[in-house]
């Protein structure tokens, strides 16, 4: 039988430079750990399989993603939505419906605990724990970089498995997806997230290059989120405190993860709610909600009046499914091309 | 007081050679001891410094072996008897200096003891230093019994006074450490007034006369030895076989010879003054025989110059045939055993020998297998060399840039090894790790993209990491050097240094602080605990992260032993079986795998970690390593 361990995956993923930082694999053993940004194993386990294969993304992309025939995946409906408070968007990319989101499911009872994206300043983004409106504020706005999050929710599971929620990119969605089906075939499991709320996500960048371009810049000041505007802008910003500041994309795409090229999956479809961008709207986001427990959530903050819910015009989806349907296509490709070479 | 120090002429006392060696130098009035540690020369300096006190003589551990002998030769220069002991390596070391001191000579009695380490069981390489008294035209004598090695080094001194030069005893591991019968002789004054005589000046000019004078000595020393009781024949007087040998070859050969019955058909021709050679002594044995054998370890030393002896002398001594290390008889790297011998002795004289019953290999192999249990090289339980290479592990891994460490000589040699994680890459000489590190260092100007990481030893670093340091520094290299600073000389028997604030004879001396050495050449230093992972881990790796000069890590911790002696660790641990993951994905054996510190045991039926309570020190680290938090300490309190 095919040995589908850790030394596939440094085999697979890690070697050839393909891993994304969803952090799936951090946080189940001591071997393998993120730091400053990057996952790393340590050392070998010598173990012939292991849950860190079993849960990566990039290993097992092609088998999941693209089945679904729907342009976003799975899906009960979609709108435009924003937080209510106005500071709440305010520090949030777009329309901080993210932030309001999980505030509600904790507030509700929905969860006991989310797995956020710390701000990290100074260090790299990584995964935290919040249990507070006021914590879930502090992670609100955008990373870019990799953060491997989902090492907190492994590390939280491990201590006792509290209802957790949790905010993936599409990369950490489909990993927790993944260690869901390896449940059937595994005494050591790794128990459900309660809640996943997903974030669109074109790509990742690598956080030290990116780190190392930003001292070279000089952005010592603390950062706040980033953001692309929509074409034919070509930039990428950066918010500080004090200011914004603009880079050629074309800059910033040499620091993007390679693994980034592989994924077929722009609106994180193995979610129970998928939040983006509506573009032309930077004070709105595009919200799907895919499953019923997405629908409870979104209804329940509709309700205590801390979402704003509106239908997402038209010429919005087409856009949507246009860039969704490109990316899969764009994904698949790649693999394919890797897979001949 | 220790043995040597009695005095009691014509007693006998079981003695290693090492401490044979110590009390010919006591015999020969000794005043003045220094020496660098290096197994197997450590005893001599342990021995003389353990009664320097009671016999009213100076005896001290030297920063390296350079300046033992610089020191042990200003003695010499100021009218007292003096010795320095080295191992092999040290005798590089010195080399510099000894052909020098070669031209200026000695005023008193001066002798180098080299002992050396065939099949480098304990160096880092095989080497014979009987070459350098070539090289610097000094006598040298190789004794083949502790009684030998204490009567060559009395005699040492006598002869080194007559000729005016220094002189060397080579001894070898076997020599050194065996114990055998050592007969006592009496101790001869001691106590002189040293006083340098300034209206002769000691030094090497003109170059060519003192050249001259010193092949002069040596052309005394040669008249000497050849009425030398130090070199004895027995056997026929017209042997089949007429073998030459020296130092452990002579043991070897009797009993190789006793063994094959063979008395009365080879003779055995042992030399103990090896250079130079008594030219006329050896012509005579030559002559006795057809075939002559020589037998000695490492270099062909004795051989090639009794050949060269023989090639001078050809048309008086006759056509020879010879066997040795040139024709394949006896092996040139290792150790020499009799079985060696036995098998060269039946080809030569063409006898069957069958060393030992058929199968008999493979039998005991099985035997071995079974009852000894597979063990590696590793670091003792509680060893902070260990805890240090753990974390230097992780944050090379972490920097991912493929980073790598130079290292040099003492316990953390073994950084090589499993037990260090494999993590050094390369071990030269003393001292080399850094002085390879400055070379690296200065690669990033030709795209060197690798972090760089010397780790160096406390000892080591006063012995010959300095220079290589200040070189660094000067030419603005760019690396991580990290000083593994147990405050002891651990691997070689936790000889103090300077360091340690404490001189070979147990004495309060002055404390050399690595941090303010460090810290006034213009490097950062910082000063970690081994034992905290995380906070080593990641200062560390912050380190690695810097590309500016040369940065300085201390990882200060007690060698362990040393710790266990003086009060013992502050823990008792326990594994929470419940807790342990054992096999599992999650963990499989991280302790016993990955980290092997000895005091974990791998219980292979009940699938647990377990702790070896008669081994384990209790330092705690592994506590931290366990991912699970299974293995838990226990506060005890040392009565």
């Amino acid at each position: 039988m095919a040995k589908t361990g850790m030394d596939l995956l440094k085999k697979e993923v890690l070697e050839p430079g393909l891993c994304v930082a969803c952090g799936g694999c951090v946080g189940l053993c001591p071997h393998i750990s993120f730091f400053d940004g990057k996952v790393i194993c340590t050392d070998s386990c010598d173990l012939d399989d292991g849950r860190c294969y079993s849960v990566c993304p990039i290993a097992h992309q092609t088998e999941k993603t693209s089945i679904d025939k729907e342009p976003v995946g799975k899906c009960i409906s979609i709108y435009r939505s924003r937080a209510k408070d106005n500071r709440l968007r305010e520090k949030s990319q777009y329309g901080g419906t993210v932030s309001a989101l999980i505030i509600a499911a904790l507030e509700e009872g929905l969860i006991d605990e989310a797995i956020l994206t710390s701000n990290g300043n100074g260090t790299s983004p990584r995964g935290v724990i919040a249990k507070t409106a006021a914590e879930v504020i502090e992670c609100s706005g955008s990373r870019y970089t990799s953060s491997a999050a989902l090492e907190a929710f492994n590390k939280r599971i491990k201590e006792g498995s509290p209802r957790l929620g949790v905010v993936a990119l599409p990369c950490q969605a489909l990993s927790l997806a993944l260690a869901k089906d390896s449940q059937k075939n595994s005494d050591q499991e790794i128990p459900e997230a309660e809640l996943t709320v997903g974030l669109f996500c074109t790509w990742a960048l690598k956080y030290r290059p990116f780190k190392g371009f930003l001292n070279k810049e000089d952005v010592t000041e603390s950062l706040l989120r980033y953001d692309i505007p929509p074409p034919p802008a070509e930039v990428f910003q950066v918010f500080t405190g004090h200011k914004t500041r603009e880079y050629p994309l074309t800059e910033i795409r040499e620091f993007v993860q390679t693994g980034c090229a592989f994924c077929a999956d722009l609106t994180a479809e193995f979610t129970d709610i998928s939040v983006g961008v509506v573009e032309g709207m930077p004070d709105w986001n595009t919200l799907i909600v895919r499953k019923k427990k997405g629908k409870d959530l979104v209804d329940r903050a509709v309700a205590g009046g801390v979402l704003e819910l509106e239908e997402l015009p038209g010429e919005n989806q087409d856009h949507l499914f246009e860039a969704s349907l490109l990316k899969r296509k764009r994904g698949k490709e790649n693999w394919d091309k890797k897979k001949q070479t | 007081m220790h043995t040597v120090a009695l005095d009691t002429p014509g007693e006998a006392h079981l003695l290693i050679g090492n401490e044979a060696i110590a009390r010919g130098a006591l015999e020969a009035g000794l005043d003045f001891s220094a020496a660098y540690p290096g197994n197997p020369s450590s005893e001599i300096m342990e021995t003389l410094a353990a009664v320097a006190k009671d016999l009213k003589f100076y005896a001290e551990w030297s920063v390296n072996e350079k300046v033992a002998l610089e020191s042990a030769a200003a003695a010499s220069f100021a009218g007292l008897r003096a010795m320095t002991a080295m191992k092999q390596n040290g005798v590089n070391v010195v080399s510099d200096f000894m052909t020098n001191l070669t031209l200026t000579g000695v005023k008193r009695g001066l002798v180098l003891v080299t002992c050396d380490d065939p099949g480098g069981i304990s160096s880092t390489n095989e080497e014979d230093a009987r070459l350098y008294a070539r090289i610097a035209d000094i006598p040298l004598m190789e004794p083949s019994s502790p009684q030998e090695a204490l009567e060559m080094t009395r005699f040492a001194f006598e002869l080194s006074e007559e000729i005016g030069a220094l002189c060397i005893i080579r001894s070898t591991s076997r020599i050194s450490h065996s114990r055998g019968r050592v007969v006592f002789g009496q101790f001869s004054e001691r106590g002189r007034r040293p006083h340098v005589d300034t209206s002769v000046s000691m030094n090497t000019f003109p170059v060519l006369p003192k050249h001259k004078a010193a092949l002069g000595k040596l052309d005394k020393a040669q008249e000497i030895f050849e009425e030398s009781p130090f070199n004895a024949y027995t056997g026929p007087d017209a042997p089949e076989l007429m073998v030459i040998t020296c130092g452990t070859g002579y043991l070897y050969v009797q009993e190789a010879l006793a063994l094959l019955d063979l008395n009365k058909r080879v003779g055995v021709s042992k030399i103990g003054t090896t250079w130079p050679l008594p030219d006329k002594w050896v012509q005579e044995r030559l002559k006795q025989s057809e075939k002559i054998l020589i037998i000695e370890e490492v270099q062909p030393f004795l051989e090639d110059n009794v050949k060269s002896i023989y090639a001078q002398h050809v048309s008086s001594i006759g056509l020879k045939t010879f066997y040795g290390k040139a024709s394949g008889h006896i092996p040139r790297i290792g150790e020499l055993n009799p079985d060696v011998i036995m098998q060269a002795l039946a080809s030569i004289l063409e006898i069957d020998v069958s060393l030992r019953d058929e199968g008999y290999a493979e039998k005991a192999k099985k035997v071995v297998d079974e009852l000894v249990p597979p063990r590696e090289l590793g670091f003792c339980p509680g060893c902070p060399h260990r805890a240090s290479y753990w974390s230097i592990k992780n944050a090379l891994k972490w920097d991912d840039r493929d980073g790598f460490v130079s290292g040099d000589i003492g316990c953390y040699t073994m950084g090589i090894w499993p037990t260090g994680f494999n993590q050094v890459n390369s071990v030269h000489a003393m001292g080399s790790g850094v002085g390879m590190s400055s070379g690296y260092g200065k690669l990033d100007q030709q795209g060197l993209e690798q972090p760089i990481i010397s780790v160096v030893g406390d000892s080591t670093f006063f012995h010959a990491g300095l220079p290589p340091l200040v070189n660094a520094i000067y030419n603005q290299s760019s690396f991580l050097l990290i000083i593994l600073d147990n405050s002891a000389t651990a691997m070689t028997g936790f000889q103090p240094h300077p360091g340690t604030g404490i001189n070979a004879t147990g004495d309060v001396a002055t404390t050399v602080d690595i941090e303010s050495v460090c810290r006034s050449m213009g490097t950062d230093v910082t000063v970690l605990d081994p034992y905290d992972l995380e906070d080593s881990s990641k200062t560390i790796y912050s380190l690695l992260q810097q590309s500016d000069g040369v940065r300085v890590i201390i990882m200060r911790r007690k060698c362990a032993l040393v710790q266990r002696r003086e009060g013992g660790f502050p823990y008792e641990m326990d594994v929470k079986e419940e807790a342990c993951m054992g096999e599992n994905c999650g963990c499989n054996r991280y302790c016993t795998r990955v980290f092997r510190c000895p005091g974990l045991i791998w219980d292979t039926k009940a699938k647990k970690t377990r702790i070896d309570p008669v081994i384990c020190v209790g330092c705690g680290v592994c506590s931290d390593v366990c991912p699970e938090g299974a293995i838990i300490r226990k506060e005890v309190s040392h009565g």
